[in-house]
C-alpha cells in the first residue's frame, strides 16, 4: 500500500474521529455498544450531539427538536399516542424511547433494514411521510442556521477536526447518533437488586413478578424482552402480538418492508427499561396502561391474528401474577436517568 | 408445564467434569441454615421423656405429610399407566422422600373398611414401599360415624396392630378425630378423663395385639386441642397428636396454651395441618398477600421445629401439597389464592414446606442429584432449577463440558473452602434449569453452589457433596421410564440390543425388555451418584420388589453419569410395567419404571 493511501485512510479516521477518544462509563453487565467504524465515539461529538438534540433550529418552523418527541422526563418518549410533527401532522406510530438504543440491532418499530442511528436520524429530519421536523430540501438552510451559532462554530470543528468544512448534514447525524448512544439506563431498583447486591432494593411483589416474567408458560416475557436490555431488538426480531386482525394500514409492521404476508403485524419488542414512564403503549399507543398491556398478553392478544407469535398462546397469568408483573415492570424505572445532567438540555 | 418446577431433563449430552481448581476462598459456608437430608427412619422406636429415640438411640423427629385415605379399591390405582402414579405408589413415595426431603407419612385408614387379611396385605404393601424408602408410616384409624373410639375401632386395632407388630417403622395413631361434642365440656377435668379412658382402651387393644411401637393419642378435634389436659396416659410409649383444628393463624402464645405447654414433657406430633384454602371460614384469617401467607406457614414450621415437635403437613394429593400426581410439583401461594372455592387449582403451601425442608428459599435455587435428592455425588451429574437466568438456552455439544454455557458459569465451593468451576451441560434462559457436573475433587460435606452470570449477578444455594448418591436417569423429572439398554445373550453366543425407554412422540415411556426363553437378559441402566462406590459396596437393585443380580457398576465415561448393569431373572418374565430402585450402602435411589416383557412363566 502506498503512502498516499495510508494518508487517505488516516484522514478519514481523523475526520470522523472527533478528537479525544470517548470513555464509556458502562453499568455492570452492559457490554460496550457497537459503534460504526465510520463514526467512532468522541466526547466532542457527544457534546455537539446533545446541543443539536435539543435545538429547535432543526425543524422547519423552529418549533421542534428531537427532544420534542423524546423527552428526558419520559425516558425519551413524548407521552402521546402517536407522534406529532412540527407542522402538526400526526405520525402513525408512537415515539420510541431512545434509552439504550445503542444496543438495538434494528431501529424504528418495524424496519429490518434500519440499522444505524446515523441513518435513522435522517428520517425525522428530512422525512415527508409523515413530516416530522420537515427539513427536506432545506439542508443548506439548516446548516446556515447552525453556522450562525457561536457554540456550533466551536463544537463542529472540535467534533470533526481535520475537515475543511465540518458543517455537513452527515456530521449533524453523526453527532446526534453519538449523543443517543450515550443514553444508557441501568440504575433502576431492579438493577440494584439483581446486579447491585441490594436484596432489599425491591419488594416481594417485584421478586414474584420477576419469576413470572422469566418463566415459560407463565409470563414468558423474557423470550422477547430478554437480556440486560429487556429486548430482543439486539438480534433484530419482530413479533405479531395479535393487536389487530388484520393490522390496519398504514401500520402493517415488517410487511411494509418485506411484503411477506407472514410479516404483517410484526413489530419490534422495545426495551422495557423505564416502561412505566413511556405510556401509552404498543406501536400505535393503543393501550393506555401497563395493567392493560399485561391483560393484553394474558389473553393471548386481543385478536386471533393468524400470524400471532405462538408464544402468545402459552402465557398463563393469574390475577396475582398480573399484579406482580406490573410491580416488576415498574421496578425497571431508572429515576436518575430522567434528571441526569449528561442527557438534559444544555444551558 | 411451568419451568418453575423440577425438570430432571437428562437427554442432553453429559460430559466430563474438568474440574479446575482456581481459587481458594476460605472455609465454607457457615450458612445460617445448612441443607441436610432429613434423617431416615430407623425403628424400632421408643419414647424417652419428650423425645422419640430410634434403634440407635438417636432422637427422631418426624417431618412428613399425610397420604390420601387407603382403601382396597384405591390400592389398584397405583401407577395408573400414563395418567399418574397414584398417591400410594413407590414413585410418589420416592418423591416425598427425595424431593420433599421428608421421613414420614401418615396413612388414614377407615375402620369400616374392615381388617380382612386381604385389606391388611394390600395395606402392608404400601407400608413396605414407604419403609423401603426410609420413611416411617403412621397408621391412623378413623371412624367418622363415632365421636370416641368405638368397639369397631378397638376391633380394627386388634387385627391391624397384630399384623404390623413386627414392623419397626410403623406407629399407630389410635383415633384420628375425638369429637369434643361427646361430652358437655371436653376441656374440663371430666372431659379429659373421658378422653383418657377412651384412648387408653385403644392403647390396650394395640398392646394386647402384641404391638410395642409408639401409639399416638390425638387431642379433641377443636381449636383448643390439649388445653386443660394435665395427666399423661400411663403407657410409656405414647405420642400426643394435635390435628384437625390446628390453626395456622394461631399465635405462639395460643399454641403454647393449646399444646406447646407440654412439648417439653412428652413427644408431640402435629398432623394434617394445612391452610384449608377451600374452607372459607377456616382461611378467612390468612393474609391475602402471598409473601405474608408464606411467612405464616414458615412461622408455624419454625414454632414446631424450635420445640422438636414432629409434624405431618397437608396431604400428598392434588391441590394440597402437590399440583398433581404425575409431576409431583409442589403447590405454591406465589400465584395467588382465593379463600373458598378455588379459582385456580395449584394454590397451596407445598413450595414453602419444600423450601423449608431444603433450607432454601421459596424463589431460590433448588439443587438436586440425578435422583432428585439433596445429596450430590462428587464427580456426578446435578441439576439446579429456579432463577438460572442464562443469556440464552444452550446445551453442551462439544467433547468436554465447558466452564461456561449460555453466559453463565457454576462454581462449587466445597467444605474446604476451595472453589472450582463445574462442567456445564445445559443452561436455560429465565427461570429454568441448569445441568452440571460436581467437580470430582470436591471435598465432601456442606458446600455452596453459585451461578455466576456474565451480567455480573449471581445466585447461590447450599448443597451437600457426598461420595455416593444413587439415582437412575429418566427422560423427565427423575421418575418414570428409566434410560438404558437391554442386551439378550443367546445360547449360541450372539446378542441383541434394544432400548428400554423412549421419549419420542410424546411423554417418555417404557419399552418392553425382551425376555426370550433360553436367553440371558442384561440391562445397562443409566445412573448417577454411583461411580465412587468402592469395590464390594453393598449395591442392591430391585425390580418389582425382587432383588436382581448386579453384574457391574461404575462411571459411564466421564460425563457425570454412571451405569449399573443388572441381570433379569426369568422368573420376572412378563411382569410388565413395574418399579425399579436401588440401595447403595443403605441409601435409596429414586424409584423409576421399567417394563419386563415376554410371556409370564407357567409356574
Amino acid at each position: 500500500m502506498d503512502a498516499a493511501l495510508w494518508f487517505l485512510f488516516a484522514l478519514i479516521a481523523v475526520s470522523a474521529g472527533g478528537g479525544e477518544a470517548y470513555r464509556w462509563d458502562l453499568p455492570k453487565g452492559f457490554p460496550p455498544p457497537p459503534v460504526p467504524a465510520s463514526n467512532p465515539m468522541s466526547a466532542a461529538k457527544v457534546r455537539l450531539g446533545r446541543y443539536l438534540f435539543y435545538d429547535t433550529r432543526l425543524s422547519i418552523n423552529g418549533s421542534q427538536s428531537c427532544a420534542s418527541c423524546h423527552q428526558q422526563k419520559l425516558a425519551f418518549t413524548d407521552g402521546r399516542t402517536v407522534g406529532v410533527g412540527a407542522t402538526g401532522e400526526s405520525h402513525s406510530r408512537s415515539a420510541m424511547s431512545l434509552v439504550n438504543a445503542a444496543y438495538s440491532a434494528v431501529l424504528t418499530w418495524s424496519n429490518p433494514n434500519m440499522r444505524s442511528l446515523e441513518d435513522q436520524a435522517t428520517i425525522p429530519l428530512f422525512g415527508e411521510h409523515p413530516v416530522e421536523l420537515g427539513m427536506h430540501g432545506r439542508e443548506r438552510e439548516l446548516l446556515g442556521h447552525l453556522r450562525a451559532v457561536a457554540v456550533y462554530r466551536e463544537l463542529f470543528p472540535l467534533a470533526f477536526p481535520g475537515t475543511r468544512d465540518a458543517f455537513t448534514v452527515a456530521n449533524v447525524t453523526r453527532a446526534l447518533a453519538c449523543f443517543e448512544r450515550t443514553i444508557i439506563s441501568a440504575r433502576s431498583a431492579y438493577d440494584r437488586y439483581h446486579t447491585g447486591g441490594e436484596p432489599d432494593a425491591v419488594s416481594d411483589a417485584v421478586k414474584r413478578g420477576e419469576a413470572v416474567f422469566f418463566t415459560d408458560y407463565e409470563g414468558s416475557c423474557f423470550r422477547c424482552h430478554g437480556g440486560f436490555n429487556f429486548s430482543d431488538a439486539g438480534t433484530a426480531r419482530f413479533h405479531n402480538t395479535g393487536l389487530y386482525n388484520p393490522y390496519p394500514a398504514p401500520n402493517l409492521g415488517m410487511f411494509e418492508h418485506t411484503h411477506r404476508e407472514e410479516d404483517a403485524g410484526k413489530f419490534k419488542a422495545p426495551t422495557l427499561r423505564n416502561i412505566a414512564l413511556t405510556a401509552p403503549y404498543m406501536h400505535d399507543g393503543s393501550i393506555a396502561t401497563l395493567e392493560d398491556v399485561v391483560e393484553h398478553y394474558a389473553t393471548g392478544g386481543r385478536t386471533k391474528n393468524p400470524h400471532r407469535d405462538p408464544r402468545m398462546l402459552t402465557i398463563q397469568l393469574t390475577g396475582q401474577n398480573k399484579r406482580d408483573l406490573v410491580a416488576f415492570l415498574r421496578s425497571l424505572t431508572d429515576d436518575e436517568l430522567t434528571r441526569d445532567p449528561r442527557f438534559s438540555k444544555p444551558q | 408445564m411451568s419451568t418453575r418446577t423440577i425438570v430432571c431433563f437428562v437427554s442432553v449430552l453429559l460430559l466430563a467434569s474438568t474440574a479446575l481448581q482456581f481459587a481458594a476462598t476460605g472455609h465454607i459456608p457457615h450458612a445460617r441454615h445448612h441443607q441436610a437430608v432429613t434423617p431416615a427412619t430407623a425403628g424400632p422406636f421408643r419414647v424417652d421423656g419428650n423425645r422419640i429415640l430410634d434403634a440407635h438411640g438417636r432422637t427422631f423427629v418426624m417431618r412428613g405429610t399425610q397420604l390420601p385415605d387407603f382403601h382396597l379399591k384405591t390400592a389398584a390405582w397405583n401407577n395408573r399407566g400414563a395418567e399418574d402414579y397414584g398417591a400410594h405408589s413407590s414413585t410418589s413415595l420416592s418423591a416425598i422422600r427425595l424431593r420433599f426431603n421428608m421421613n414420614a407419612v401418615r396413612l388414614p385408614l377407615d375402620v369400616r373398611d374392615g381388617a380382612s387379611p386381604e385389606y391388611l396385605a394390600e395395606l402392608s404393601r404400601v407400608v413396605r414401599r414407604a419403609n423401603d424408602l426410609e420413611m416411617l408410616v403412621v397408621l391412623a384409624a378413623r371412624d367418622p360415624e363415632v365421636k370416641l373410639p368405638s368397639a369397631a375401632v378397638l376391633d380394627f386395632w386388634r387385627h391391624c396392630a397384630a399384623y404390623f407388630k413386627d414392623y419397626p417403622n410403623v406407629m399407630f395413631d389410635a383415633f384420628s378425630d375425638p369429637d369434643p361434642s361427646a361430652i358437655p365440656d371436653a376441656h374440663s377435668p371430666e372431659g379429659w378423663r373421658t378422653w383418657s379412658g377412651a384412648m387408653q382402651n385403644v392403647v390396650q387393644a394395640i398392646r394386647g395385639a402384641g404391638a410395642r411401637q409408639p401409639v399416638i393419642a390425638s387431642s379433641w378435634k377443636d381449636e383448643r386441642l390439649f388445653e386443660g389436659f394435665t395427666t399423661a396416659l400411663p403407657d410409656p410409649n405414647l405420642l400426643y397428636g394435635v390435628s384437625g383444628e390446628y390453626a395456622s393463624t394461631s399465635t405462639d402464645s395460643q399454641r403454647d396454651a393449646r399444646f406447646g405447654f407440654f412439648a417439653h414433657r412428652v413427644p408431640v406430633l402435629a398432623v394434617g395441618w394445612d391452610l384449608h384454602l377451600d374452607d372459607a371460614a377456616a382461611c378467612a384469617a390468612i393474609p391475602q398477600d402471598p409473601s405474608e401467607a408464606s411467612a405464616l406457614i414458615e412461622n408455624n414450621l419454625s414454632y414446631l421445629d424450635a420445640r422438636h415437635i414432629s409434624w405431618m403437613v397437608s396431604t400428598f394429593e392434588p391441590g394440597k401439597l402437590i399440583k398433581d400426581l404425575a409431576d409431583h410439583d409442589a403447590t405454591s401461594l406465589e400465584n395467588g389464592w382465593t379463600c373458598g372455592p378455588a379459582v385456580h387449582r395449584y394454590a397451596g403451601l407445598g413450595r414453602v414446606v419444600q423450601a423449608h425442608l431444603r433450607s432454601s428459599k421459596e424463589r431460590g435455587l433448588f439443587v438436586v442429584s440425578g435422583a432428585g435428592g439433596l445429596d450430590l455425588g462428587r464427580g456426578g451429574f446435578a441439576l439446579a432449577y429456579g432463577p438460572i437466568m442464562a443469556e440464552r438456552d444452550e446445551v453442551q455439544t462439544g467433547p468436554h463440558p465447558p466452564a461456561k454455557l449460555g453466559g453463565i458459569a457454576v462454581h462449587i465451593t466445597d467444605s474446604a473452602g476451595v472453589t472450582r468451576p463445574a462442567g456445564m451441560l445445559w443452561a436455560s434462559a429465565g427461570w429454568g434449569q441448569t445441568n452440571f457436573v460436581i467437580p470430582k475433587d470436591s471435598a465432601l460435606g456442606p458446600a455452596r453452589m453459585t451461578i455466576v452470570r456474565d451480567d455480573g449477578s449471581s445466585t447461590s444455594a447450599n448443597i451437600t457433596i457426598v461420595e455416593t448418591a444413587p439415582g437412575f436417569i429418566t427422560g423427565y423429572s427423575c421418575r418414570g421410564a428409566v434410560k438404558g439398554q437391554a442386551t439378550q445373550i443367546f445360547a449360541d453366543g450372539h446378542t441383541a440390543n434394544s432400548p428400554i425407554s423412549t421419549c419420542d412422540g410424546g411423554p417418555c415411556r417404557t419399552l418392553p425388555v425382551p425376555m426370550t426363553v433360553g436367553s440371558v437378559t442384561r440391562i445397562r441402566l443409566r445412573a448417577s451418584g454411583i461411580r465412587n462406590a468402592l469395590p464390594g459396596a453393598q449395591l442392591e437393585v430391585t425390580v418389582a420388589g425382587m432383588r436382581v443380580p448386579v453384574v457391574s457398576y461404575g462411571a459411564e465415561g466421564d460425563q457425570g453419569q454412571d451405569q449399573v448393569t443388572i441381570e433379569i431373572p426369568q422368573s420376572l418374565r412378563g411382569v410388565g410395567d413395574t418399579d425399579l430402585a436401588c440401595k447403595l450402602n443403605g441409601r435409596v435411589s429414586n424409584v423409576v419404571r421399567i417394563h419386563i416383557g415376554g410371556e409370564r412363566p407357567l409356574t
